[in-house]
């Protein structure tokens, strides 16, 4: 039965977070899918270094003991062996280190223009998006406010303080600039799946690309410790050809009525 | 309901890092230097435009709106740049000397 739910779970995307989760949850954009592979990678010198270790420390243990051994070896000088374990060890990190700076700088960098912009504008304690690529002047605004449903109330099948009243809707492959910013006090916008975590820094705007690749409602949270209500972020992947059409229906009456009221 | 042509401020590399605030700046700049140059008939500066609309935060925007109108704006919105000739004589003298010092000094406020 265990073995069933495993496998059922492992073909279902994770793309929230769940009890007892121990890994990572699935990737949707391939900066995850480089963050998880180089934690596989790192990985394999972690277990070949654990495993080396306890095995000279387990056989000097047993070897030694004062019981089998009762005059201690006075050997001080090895030269061969100094020289392995000083050239061994400083191989490995660099087998490490280059498929880790390989990874951040492709995070960092931007080679293909974006196709959209959002701005995430922390609040204490909710989020603003502004989707500002169409404003013909500088009052009117695509904005919307995102807060994280509160504890008492979410609706059945809804994750308990991960949920919000709107979500971003953004287009399924297609490259995203993120501009993240605060109003009030510095605020971090994370969203694990898609490899994600920028933080907001005030008085500083900081861009972060991503590039969903398949769509899904992927599930985050604020991860600068200020307070209680922490305001979740919840990304909505939706198909191209969809964006449009949910941008303006869902988005635009919103913000009429906000004009509204 | 027809395809939205999806289109946003290019990446620019003259800031290429993950700080964009410059970005925001220089193109709110860079409008108005526009505008001065070319004055708001012609319809080149709506570009940039678009562009400091998609990078900056409407909050920053509408401070800076208001700090314009009453004078006390901390960037130089009247040198000639490269891309626009014809300056109006007028806009070269006056309160704007000095403008660079200011420029440079709006930079490290930022």
């Amino acid at each position: 039965m265990i073995v069933l739910e495993w496998l059922f779970l492992t073909i279902a995307p994770c793309d929230a977070a769940e009890p007892w989760q121990l890994g990572s949850q699935d990737a949707a954009t391939p900066i995850m899918q480089g963050v998880m592979d180089l934690h596989h990678d790192i990985f394999f010198f972690l277990i070949l270094i654990l495993v080396f270790v306890s095995r000279i420390l387990v056989r000097a243990l047993w070897h030694f003991h004062y019981k089998k051994n009762p005059i201690p070896q006075r050997i001080v000088h090895g030269t061969t062996i100094e020289i392995l374990r000083t050239i061994f060890p400083s191989i490995i990190p660099m087998f490490i280190a280059i498929p880790s700076f390989v990874l951040l700088y492709s995070m960092d960098e931007v080679v293909v223009d974006p196709a959209i912009t959002i701005k995430a504008i922390g609040h204490q304690w909710y989020r603003t998006y502004e989707y500002s690529d169409y404003n013909s002047s500088d009052e009117e605004s695509l904005t919307f406010d995102s807060y994280t449903i509160p504890e008492d109330d979410p609706e059945l099948g809804q994750s308990r303080l991960l949920e919000v009243d709107n979500r971003v809707v953004v287009p399924a492959k297609t490259n995203l600039r993120i501009i993240v910013t605060p109003a009030d006090v510095p605020h971090s916008w994370a969203v694990p799946s898609s490899g994600v975590k920028c933080d907001a820094v005030p008085g500083r705007s900081n861009q972060t690309s991503i590039s969903v690749q398949r769509e899904g409602v992927y599930y985050g949270q604020c991860s600068e410790i200020r307070g209680t209500n922490h305001a979740s972020i919840v990304v909505e992947a939706v198909p191209r050809k969809d964006y449009g059409s949910r941008v303006s229906n869902q988005l635009i009456p919103q913000t009429n009525q906000t004009g509204e009221a | 309901m027809e395809e939205v042509h999806l289109q946003t401020a290019p990446a620019d590399f003259r800031f290429p890092s993950t700080n964009q605030t410059r970005h925001c700046f220089t193109r709110y700049i860079e409008f108005h230097r526009c505008l001065a140059a070319k004055g708001e008939e012609s319809g080149d500066c709506e570009k940039f435009a678009k562009y400091y609309r998609s990078l900056c935060p409407v909050e920053w925007i509408e401070k800076w709106n208001e700090q314009r109108e009453n004078g006390t704006f901390p960037g130089g919105l009247f040198q000639l740049s490269l891309a626009c000739a014809q300056v109006p004589e007028e806009l070269k003298q006056g309160p704007t000397s000095g403008f660079m010092t200011r420029e440079r000094e709006s930079w490290h406020r930022i």
